[in-house]
């Protein structure tokens, strides 16, 4: 794996690597991947900030969703449980991971949650990321779609300020944008500025509160 | 804060190698960083002082040398730097995938990742150079 280019013996000598330090997470995430083709699973990632919405949405697809897909839900959380709780009581089976201290979900946890669910019988699975803009975008899960959540209480330039997340993401979702007037966020700009970061994301604008809007989500992720 | 992470990552890969090669020390590493990726190079440079003390590591030579983005258009065959979008009315300027030439959606060839280029070791003296 690794040569030696020069060597004085007894001395000082280098080798050269090529190591990459981010290969590991990489390396698990498809094997994840795998896991998840081996069978017929879905799993979708959602990344967004503390409170953009990520939870809401979730609920709401999985009302729009659990009669036609078997659905499990793998939550990430630095220390509490309360949007696993939310989700467990729509009926679907729940994992949750506690990452302590760690600011995103690594490929190593979601294979640690992906051995608690029945993946046999689950079609498709929600995995909800730390509330984080920055560092999910470094570490893929190994799930099929990344969708990423802002809303416009976060304000007008949530999208590029964090370019990273968007190159990685599928879907954009827009979310309380009931709330825009009131805080003078120009949706149609935030639009543009995820468009202008990567042409082939698909961008749905919703009201997670009352659901308006989800159905578009469904709709881009192809479920 | 994911430095901390990767700064472990580098750590146990040069001890590693440090103790398959028979080293006493190693006084040097060499990194590549790419712009695209999420790692900053001072938090990294940071948490490798502090996990490295006490260790063959302490003291080594961190050398960062920078890799630019770089993308390829599957549509017109664009291959080169990433398009920056510079927005003077914010002051902000950010990277994009639209291609510079076409305007279709690239894909990120370079700058995405961080690695390890290579080592510089010290051979405890009087030991024979056996290679790995």
């Amino acid at each position: 794996m690794s040569e030696i280019i020069t060597a004085e013996e007894g001395e000082v000598f280098d080798i050269e690597l090529e190591e990459s330090l981010l290969k590991a997470n990489r390396e698990l995430a498809e094997r994840n991947k795998a896991l998840l083709d081996r069978y017929g699973v879905r799993a979708i990632d959602v990344m967004g900030s503390v409170g953009s919405g990520k939870t809401s949405l979730i609920e709401h697809m999985i009302r729009l969703l659990k009669e036609r897909y078997r659905i499990a839900y793998i939550a990430g959380d630095l220390t509490t449980t309360i949007d696993a709780d939310r989700i467990a009581r729509h009926g679907v089976p729940v994992v949750q991971i506690n990452t302590g201290k760690e600011c995103h979900l690594d490929a190593n946890l979601v294979a640690k949650a992906l051995q608690r669910l029945d993946l046999a019988n689950t079609d498709l699975i929600f995995i909800e990321n730390v509330g984080n803009l920055i560092c999910p975008a470094e570490f893929p899960l190994g799930a099929g779609q990344r969708v990423v959540v802002v809303s416009v209480t976060e304000g007008p330039y949530m999208v590029v300020k964090h370019p990273y997340i968007f190159m990685e993401a599928d879907v954009a979702v827009i979310n309380k944008v009931d709330l825009a007037e009131a805080m003078g966020v120009d949706v149609d700009k935030l639009e543009r500025d995820a468009k202008t970061v990567n042409p082939r994301i698909k961008v749905v604008r919703t009201n997670c509160r009352t659901g308006e809007g989800v159905e578009g989500v469904v709709e881009a992720l192809g479920l | 804060m994911h430095e901390l992470s990767v700064a472990r990552r580098l750590v146990s890969i040069a001890l590693y190698e440090a103790k398959r090669h028979n080293a006493k020390r190693v006084s040097q590493i060499r990194l590549v960083l790419g712009r695209l990726s999420l790692v900053r190079r001072e938090q990294l440079v940071f948490w490798f002082r502090m996990l490295s003390e006490g260790t063959p590591l302490e003291g080594a030579e961190l050398l960062i040398e920078e890799e630019p983005g770089e993308v390829e258009c599957p549509s017109c065959g664009y291959r080169g730097p990433i398009r920056i979008v510079d927005d003077p009315a914010w002051h902000i300027s950010f990277p994009t995938l639209t291609c510079p030439r076409c305007g279709s959606t690239v894909r990120v060839v370079a700058g995405r990742d961080c690695y390890i280029k290579s080592l510089r070791l010290i051979r405890q003296q009087g030991t024979a150079n056996k290679g790995p």
